[in-house]
């Protein structure tokens, strides 16, 4: 290998490994920032079509979909994604969640992909494509190796080390796609409840259920605390900025100071939210909570016109479902293989 | 796939015995039935703990799912296999605070619900439900209520810790003695180690073919475990410390 040869591998591997590390961190600490986070997490009042459902459609719609990313190949799953996150438009400050959606479900795939894309062992990728069992791979870049993989990086050695593969894959890559996009359209579709939905709708919503009451108490006070544990760490980093903390920071390490800062803000926002507890708590006492076995509700429990588009969706998604797997976009790579070895029946 | 997204095979090469798991289970319910006779049951809960459950749930969410899932990207996977900076820091020291601010029977099977439920909602949307209620919550959430209970409640040596905060007051003394400090290390240690075996045991060895039919790897499951362990008993060490200072701090 020659000098120039070196330098390419050695430097193109550091631009691959920051890209699918760093780059996610980037997205989430640097560009959405922890007030990005705060506005993915939290209900704000608007009119539009995802506000006027009832909660229970849209849990049902995420219960669906869940069911569909995971019997579907990862260009539909990328697919359904793409088309959730422009529904975002729709939402309050759509522009804005859609940018934030995007970042978060951009940095959750990559980051997801690029660790099981690197990561996971030949004979498992050849598990995954072709059901053949092999103990040990072929020599890699043999002919027989070649047979089965297409190489697209060959990494600089000490990269092993760091639990990568020798060679990065088009079969590597297609596999972490297929095992990330999935998250992607669920964690879209998820936020959306949160988002467009307020904690006593939920509560409301699941009381019908006949979910024992607490718990539902426990889960609403939960939904509500994560857009404010974002607001405390904001403040709390803000504090540490402020008294000097990456004072010598320039624009591409700020972002790693500020997720240091959110490490070490992570006690004192949790002391403090802990010790407000109590406020909430005296709150729903003094509103009787737990008077009563039972709830009485205020607001009809109803489905609207809305509720009834979206179950034509959720049937919708079955039928592509099925149609996808009919015409061959099914599945590819069975989750079985994840974490396992290959040797024994399958059933996926 | 049979329903919500589970598969439900049972027959997989190296797969616990479903006879196992449903003994374990019924077991489990058993136990968690008669410790809930014994102590009130969530009955004896206070509205401000179920704030606490709520608030040490959203964060165990944060934790897991925005926070250490991309700081454990950093890692070397060598060193990530030992080091489950998500689940250390979620669902180990975060719900051994809370565990400690309630310190009632209880609380670790109703915070373990509540986390798989939230979770569901910010991350995986309820596939393979209701499955991952009943597996966390009746082991993870198990263990923490079986140490409330074998400490009868002073879990962390957290009742210990604010009366001798009190006696120190009045007598100008110190702080934690050593041996209230050994006490929250011991306890913390013992859970690290008893969050080592479900993963690997009971989620690979039975949950991931059930749900996923995935198949069953014993090379993967020793290994697993063994570094759970590793990793789990000084985590659970440094968490029993934690939340019996943070217990503490909120005038526990």
């Amino acid at each position: 290998m020659t000098l120039l040869e070196a330098v390419y591998i050695n430097a193109g591997s550091w631009v691959l490994f920051l890209f699918g590390l760093a780059f996610p961190i980037y997205l989430i600490f640097g560009y959405m920032g922890l007030t990005g986070f705060k506005d993915l997490t939290r209900y704000e009042e608007a009119k539009t079509f995802y506000y006027r459902l009832n909660p229970l459609t849209k849990i049902a719609f995420t219960i669906v979909l869940t069911f569909v990313v995971a019997v579907t190949a990862w260009s539909a799953d990328l697919a359904l994604g793409l088309i959730i996150l422009v529904s975002y438009l729709s939402l309050r400050r759509g522009f804005r969640k859609l940018l934030l959606g995007s970042a978060l479900a951009f940095a959750s795939v990559v980051g997801l992909a690029w660790t099981f894309s690197t990561a996971t062992p030949y004979t498992l990728i050849i598990y995954a494509f072709t059901r053949q069992c092999l103990t040990v791979a072929p020599p890699t870049m043999s002919p027989a190796w070649l047979h089965y993989f297409t190489p697209l990086w060959t990494w600089a050695s000490y990269f092993q080390y760091w639990g990568f593969q020798p060679v990065f894959t088009l079969q590597g890559l297609l596999y972490g796609l297929q095992v990330s996009t999935r998250t992607g359209a669920v964690l879209l579709a998820a936020l959306i409840l949160v988002m467009t939905s307020t904690p006593s709708a939920i509560l409301r919503s699941l009381g019908k259920l006949k979910l024992p009451i607490v718990l539902i108490f426990a889960l609403v006070v939960g939904l509500r605390t994560v857009p404010r544990i974002f607001d405390s760490l904001d403040t709390a980093v803000k504090v540490q900025f402020m008294r000097g903390y990456g004072s010598r920071a320039n624009k591409a390490t700020r972002v790693f100071y500020l997720f240091g800062g959110v490490l070490s803000s992570i006690v004192p926002a949790m002391t403090f939210l802990f010790r407000g507890a109590q406020n909430t708590a005296i709150s729903a006492d003094t509103r009787a909570f737990r008077a009563y076995k039972d709830r009485t509700f205020l607001t009809p429990f109803t489905f609207s016109r809305e509720d009834y588009i979206l179950f034509a969706v959720v049937a919708a998604l079955v039928v592509f479902a099925v149609v996808s797997n009919i015409y061959g976009f099914g599945r590819a790579i069975p989750y079985s293989a994840v974490g396992s070895s290959c040797g024994a029946t399958s059933t996926a | 796939m049979g329903f919500n997204d589970i598969a439900g095979s049972l027959n997989q090469v190296g797969q616990i015995p479903w006879e196992y798991v449903v003994g374990y289970f019924v077991i489990a319910l058993v136990v968690a039935f008669v410790l809930g006779k014994k102590t009130g049951g969530l009955s004896s809960f206070t509205t401000l703990d179920f704030v606490y459950i709520g608030i040490g749930v959203a964060f165990a969410v944060v934790w897991q799912w925005f926070i250490g899932a991309f700081l454990g990207g950093f890692l070397p996977t060598s060193v990530s296999a030992y080091i489950g900076i998500g689940f250390i820091g979620g669902q180990l020291i975060t719900m051994m605070v809370v565990a400690a601010l309630v310190r009632k029977v209880g609380v670790g099977m109703t915070s373990f619900v509540v986390y798989s439920f939230l979770s569901d909602i910010f991350h995986y949307g309820f596939g393979g439900e209701p499955m991952y209620f009943i597996y966390e919550g009746l082991t993870y959430g198990l263990f923490l209520d079986l140490t409330i209970a074998l400490t009868g409640g002073n879990i962390f040596g957290v009742k210990s810790s604010i009366k001798a905060s009190a006696e120190a007051t009045a007598t100008s003394g110190g702080g934690s003695s050593g041996k209230l400090l050994a006490l929250m290390i011991i306890e913390g240690a013992i859970i690290g180690f008893l969050f080592a075996f479900p993963d690997p045991i009971i989620y690979s060895a039975f949950f991931g073919p059930f749900i996923n039919a995935s198949k069953v790897n014993w090379q993967t499951i020793y290994r697993t475990l063994t570094t759970n362990v590793i990793s789990g008993i000084p985590a659970g060490a440094l968490g029993g410390v934690i939340a019996n200072r943070v217990s503490r701090a909120i005038g526990g």
